[in-house]
């Protein structure tokens, strides 16, 4: 995993701990909807929300509607900040 | 062109010949428009009654193009407001009846679905989710895809572009030609025998109820009354179920993928999980372009923590409102809208009550043994009361509620979770009995292979036999 990736983890993983309200929340590339019970449709545009704020990006009606894992989020993002 | 005529067949059956037979470089370019054109054309009888189709595909076609040029908001407020304006004129929506409507007869199938593919094309344009320019070839070739033209699936424009310049790159298997005629017989089968029989039976308690009289007891007139309710939601199953088995198997043998609609709705535990299993593709299509985007507002505007929740309760109503609604150009879809719309946010907030006041985990609890049980026909119970918005018009509606009044509704609604209940209760004790000897013998060759041609059998004998009793495909008609 590269550097800037690793920081972006970092800083979603945070966004997830305070969107979900659990301190133990680890995120990984794999992990889905499955993965956390609180994550449901709703709690998906929550985070988007989040996310979109603390990174300062802005995802399409696609993009958002589509989002399967954490792995695709981090791809997402760190294609936003190599621009 | 009627899916169960002897016309679909011979058009089914050439539509492989042509396009296996044709170079691969026209099939996208002239074979596949040339038989979107010719099926179009088998809905009407003068060229002039494919006018407002074409306008209507015009305007969302130079709609995208505004949207590809200029990339700005005003190209795609003024875009998609000139499609939507044109839609509610040609579907004669009951609010906007005081306009001077075209007289003369149109083509008018399909439209609501081709708005479906428009808007999401014009969405995904704008916000740079399409990125390559749409060609007119591919627009129409989307829009007017005989495949999906009557009503869906509605497939994403992405997916249909990827499996368009991948056509023919790989060759079918005999196993998935095997597989995808087998699905097709399982799909007239349910079109055929099982609608048929669900429609009979609805029409006949329908008329029970029709007849009653006053005197009657309300208690046998909401037996009636669910009991119709059922049968018309079994009858609107089997008839969309097997029409998308066609389709999806149809579209399988020329190399199209096309998305699945229907997931065993009738098994779901709540309303919520319904919605994930029936007609799939409009409602995520109105979850990408109509729920998370007013979710997304209302965290935006109101950031408060706590009221999340109950956005979401206001969102579902909201959207399951405006999807009612949609169903039907008369007044009696906006009471469909309203009982869609109420029972989300009514499922939601429940969902949000279990959450705030027992556990999160509490799905895991309620969805097995006697509550899971429950769920399931409290949902399906539900969900055929609603069913009745789309075989009664206002008028009746309004009578029936006069007459059943609030307890009445809501007798019919405990009734039908009772006898519910009981049938899946048999049916999964049924299962439990014999579901190991089923599974063997559905897995076993010879017995599949009879099975199959037993349902082709009867299907064919029924066709010939009982052509006129056979519905017609009931979502032609959104």
């Amino acid at each position: 995993m590269t550097d800037a990736r690793s920081q972006i983890k970092i800083r979603l993983n945070k966004v997830f701990r305070d969107v979900f309200d659990n301190g133990l929340i680890e995120v990984f590339g794999e992990m889905t909807a499955k993965d956390i019970s609180e994550w449901d449709s709703l709690m998906h545009v929550v985070l988007v929300a989040a996310i979109q704020k603390e990174f300062g990006v802005r995802f399409s009606a696609a993009q958002i509607g589509q989002l399967k894992n954490v792995g695709e989020v981090l791809d997402l993002l760190e294609k936003h900040n190599s621009r | 062109m009627d899916f169960l005529s002897i016309k679909f067949f011979i058009f089914f059956f050439s539509a492989i010949c042509i396009f296996y037979l044709s170079p691969l470089r026209y099939r996208i370019s002239v074979v596949f428009p040339l038989l979107n054109l010719f099926f179009i054309l088998t809905y009407v009888n003068n060229l002039s009654q494919l006018l407002p189709l074409v306008v209507f595909l015009g305007a969302g076609f130079i709609g995208i193009r505004l949207v590809e040029t200029f990339a700005n908001r005003v190209a795609f407020i003024t875009s998609l407001s000139v499609i939507l304006v044109i839609f509610v004129y040609l579907k004669k929506y009951a609010f906007v009846s005081f306009l001077p409507f075209i007289s003369r007869s149109y083509l008018s199938v399909g439209l609501s679905y081709i708005l479906f593919r428009m808007v999401q094309m014009l969405i995904d344009v704008y916000q740079k989710s399409i990125q390559e320019r749409v060609s007119l070839v591919s627009f129409s070739n989307f829009c007017c895809n005989f495949l999906t033209f009557v009503s869906g699936p509605i497939q994403r424009y992405q997916d249909y572009k990827l499996q368009e310049s991948s056509l023919g790159q790989k060759a079918l298997t005999e196993r998935e030609v095997f597989d995808s005629f087998s699905r097709m017989i399982h799909g007239l089968f349910k079109v055929v025998i099982l609608s048929t029989l669900c429609m009979g039976y609805y029409k006949w308690f329908f008329s029970f109820m029709q007849d009653s009289t006053v005197n009657e007891s309300s208690l046998v007139l909401c037996r009636k009354f669910i009991l119709a309710s059922f049968f018309c939601s079994l009858y609107l199953y089997f008839n969309f179920s097997g029409y998308m088995d066609i389709v999806i198997s149809f579209g399988k043998i020329l190399g199209f993928e096309l998305p699945e609609n229907f997931n065993r709705p009738f098994e779901s535990r709540s309303f919520l999980e319904f919605w994930s299993r029936w007609h799939i593709t409009l409602s995520e299509w109105f979850k990408f372009y109509l729920f998370n985007p007013f979710v997304l507002f209302l965290t935006d505007k109101w950031p408060n923590r706590k009221a999340v929740p109950y956005y979401g309760v206001l969102a579902y109503f909201f959207v399951f409102f405006i999807m009612g609604a949609w169903h039907g150009s008369s007044w009696v879809f906006l009471i469909y809208g309203l009982f869609l719309g109420a029972g989300m946010s009514i499922n939601k907030l429940f969902d949000v009550l279990m959450r705030k006041y027992y556990s999160v985990q509490y799905k895991k609890i309620i969805e097995h043994g006697l509550s899971g049980l429950l769920g399931t026909a409290l949902t399906f119970s539900y969900w055929s009361m609603g069913t009745s918005c789309c075989w009664l018009d206002l008028k009746d509606l309004v009578k029936l509620m006069i007459k059943f009044k609030i307890q009445g509704f809501l007798m019919s609604f405990l009734l039908g979770i009772f006898l519910w209940a009981g049938a899946l209760w048999l049916v999964r004790g049924f299962k439990y009995i014999f579901g190991r000897g089923i599974t063997s013998l559905n897995g076993n060759f010879y017995f599949s292979r009879t099975w199959l041609s037993f349902e082709l059998f009867i299907v064919i004998g029924f066709w010939f036999y009982g052509f006129g009793g056979i519905p017609d495909f009931v979502y032609k008609a959104f």
